[in-house]
């Protein structure tokens, strides 16, 4: 499962295909495509887990991707927001 | 009363004892010099700006000739509220420094507002703001484009209200360099145009009286209608390009003085000044080309 850490209030904005994601907790102003977009916008929800979590990205996304590699791509995007703080795993 | 109600020497009298307090938009600023030459130039690119009641200010500052042992050279230097922030400078470039310094007062300490570093105009209610790097020809467009029915609100710095994200105006001088100010005087022959100043950090400098329109109202805050990069290039036709909205906020984030000091309301401000605007990219290399693109922007 994984989660917005509580403590951590992010402000997400999307236009067209980008986002942009603010952390209020550190300042920084992060870029996002729209996958990783759209994995945030998920997560702001509460916690998921992959499986759902691939459901509502993929529902999110412009475009169809195979399921498989996008299970992958959210993980390496999962990882990339672990290493800013962004998002936790959690039981 | 405005600032043309005093002859130069009453001007010169009060500056160089109580100082006068002066009204750009939503700041007031008590200004204070000994130099004739500073008075001088506050006389003519002022001359139709408020003066308040000496009751406050938000910002108080001093252009002077600093006793400085070992400089034989004769210079000036900008206080505020007795701290010196710059370094000083040769005593020929003080208005210069006295508008680097107003500058710098609003950039750092007007935090009722998102300051960028942009220039900001306005027509039919709406704003447009230029963002962009020294030696994209932002100041020479803004200086066009004032004397073309655009109403000046900051050459150099746009003011964001974050209770309402409407542009706020300063209307003060445009500060034109190298060869822009001969681009400016044959172009807008009309326009009044400080003395020149050589050899300062960004090459010859003058200042711009702001259109006398635009100072008296100055009080008007205008709605966000376009986010446009300009960029001179020679030969290249006078074109928009739609930009991305996004990178459009991290250039904003970069760029805003204050982005980091606002936090969250930052981000906000900028978001929504964004969500209100047309967002684009800008080349041109002739200024009635380029006027004409705004006049079709304006209608749209």
């Amino acid at each position: 499962m994984w989660r917005i850490p509580q403590a951590n209030e992010i402000l997400l904005r999307r236009w067209d295909d980008e986002w942009v994601v603010y952390h209020v907790d550190s300042g920084s102003t992060y870029l996002l495509n729209a996958l990783g977009g759209c994995v945030l916008q998920a997560l702001r929800n509460g916690q998921v887990g992959i499986e759902d979590l691939s459901g509502q990205v993929a529902s999110c996304l412009p475009a169809d991707e195979p399921a498989d590699r996008l299970q992958e791509s959210i993980q390496e995007s999962l990882r990339q927001f672990m290493r800013l703080h962004l998002v936790e795993a959690c039981a | 009363m405005k600032v043309a109600a005093l002859s130069n020497t009453q001007l010169a009298h009060r500056l160089r004892s109580e100082g006068i307090w002066l009204r750009t938009g939503p700041v007031v600023t008590h200004i204070q010099t000994p130099l004739p030459e500073v008075a001088e130039a506050i006389g003519q690119s002022y001359a139709h700006h408020e003066l308040t009641d000496p009751a406050w200010a938000d910002f108080h500052v001093r252009v002077y000739a600093p006793f400085l042992r070992g400089h034989w050279r004769a210079q000036s230097q900008f206080s505020f509220d007795g701290y010196i922030p710059f370094k000083p400078l040769p005593r020929a470039h003080a208005f210069a420094l006295l508008e680097w310094g107003l500058n710098w007062c609003v950039a750092n300490h007007l935090h009722n507002h998102l300051v960028i570093h942009a220039a900001a105009l306005e027509r039919g209610g709406r704003a447009v703001v230029l963002p962009a790097p020294p030696g994209s020809g932002k100041s020479t467009l803004c200086a066009a484009l004032i004397h073309r029915g655009w109403r000046l609100l900051s050459d150099e710095l746009s003011l964001v209200r974050l209770s309402d994200g409407r542009l706020s105006a300063l209307a003060r001088p445009v500060n034109l360099k190298n060869t822009s100010i001969g681009i400016i005087r044959n172009f807008a022959p009309e326009a009044v145009i400080g003395r020149e100043t050589h050899d300062t950090s960004k090459g010859t400098v003058a200042h711009l009286n702001p259109p006398p329109e635009s100072v008296i109202r100055q009080d008007e805050t205008a709605a966000p209608g376009w986010v446009v990069f300009p960029k001179w290039q020679a030969g290249a036709p006078a074109e928009l390009k739609a930009r991305s909205k996004a990178r459009t906020l991290l250039h904003f984030a970069d760029n805003a003085f204050n982005y980091s000091q606002l936090g969250s309301a930052g981000f906000r401000a900028a978001a929504a000044l964004i969500d209100a605007s047309g967002c684009y990219d800008f080349t041109y290399s002739n200024l009635d080309e380029a006027i004409a693109v705004f006049e079709q922007l304006a209608a749209t």
